[in-house]
């Protein structure tokens, strides 16, 4: 099985995370991350950025919110 | 119209097609058990983009309403939860153009930055510590900062894909974009928000 370079697992490092790659691929950019330290960490690194921007993406509505836009769209569509 | 609070008639086991259905034929309380499902995600986006929860409430409501008003002439050309998507991301930007200011960043100063960050990545050479605990305040705050510079477009893609765990076939039909475009943003806007985070790392895995 040819072997991948550091430049062609980075090209497709997002669809190996994402699950969006054919398995031969994927088992070929897994075989090289795990000799390669400066990939492994390239990866660590990118779905720990992931994970972050999630957990700083969690944001709750006020919980009078929903009450709020409920008055106002049963009253509007009582309306018509 | 009965108070939408009085009735639970079961709806939480119906699909939104079949809610929509029901709401066509003259139930008007299947609104509720909408709202239900998809206010929480509406507000994030809005939020996510906008960054300011009173303008996120604002566009919440008129998402709904807009909706919800429109939702008889609802064909089902697309799921609900797109078309859903699709009217919240439209009032979010209307509502960001009537805001602009100007601490967005260009696309080509986010390119510039990933290339300068391939360049310098390639000497570095961390090793992991396995007992440090990845997620700390620090790099939430870095995290959000960052988030703040990148363009609208770009937010709305990770949010869509990272957050709300959509497809990326669904977030290019929301979008209006090709699957290669959401592809890419959503790439390079990660690895904008990972630049950002290049001293945290350094930190993290070399233990300085």
């Amino acid at each position: 099985m040819k072997s991948l370079s550091c430049k062609e697992v980075l090209a497709h490092l997002a669809d190996f995370i994402d699950g969006e790659l054919e398995a031969e691929l994927a088992t070929q950019i897994n075989e090289h991350i795990m000799k390669c330290p400066f990939c492994q960490q390239m990866k660590k690194s990118y779905e720990k950025t992931i994970d972050l921007f999630k957990k700083a993406s969690q944001f709750d509505p006020p919980e009078e919110l929903v009450e709020k836009i409920r008055n106002r769209l049963f009253a509007d569509l009582s309306k018509e | 119209m009965p108070d939408p609070k009085s009735q639970s008639p079961g709806y939480s086991g119906l699909s939104d097609s079949e809610l929509i259905e029901r709401f066509k034929k003259g139930e008007k309380q299947v609104l509720d058990e909408l709202l239900k499902r998809y206010y929480s995600r509406v507000y994030r986006l809005a939020y996510g983009i906008l960054r300011n929860p009173q303008d996120a409430e604002e566009v919440i409501q008129e998402v709904f309403l807009r909706v919800f008003q429109k939702l008889d002439e609802f064909k089902g050309e697309s799921s609900f939860s797109s078309w859903l998507y699709r009217v919240a991301v439209n009032t979010t930007y209307m509502k960001l153009r009537d805001k602009k200011g100007a601490s967005m960043i260009s696309l080509n100063e986010i390119g510039k930055l990933i290339d300068e960050q391939m360049v310098k990545s390639g000497s570095s050479q961390w090793i992991a510590r396995p007992d440090d605990e990845l997620l700390t305040e620090e790099a939430l705050k870095i995290i959000s900062d960052a988030i703040e510079q990148l363009p609208d477009d770009f937010k709305t893609v990770l949010i869509l894909r990272d957050v709300e765990g959509l497809s990326t076939e669904e977030v290019g039909k929301i979008l209006g974009l090709t699957v290669p475009a959401v592809k890419s943003r959503l790439h390079r806007a990660r690895l904008f928000l990972r630049k950002k985070l290049e001293d945290f790392y350094k930190q993290l895995f070399e233990g300085g």
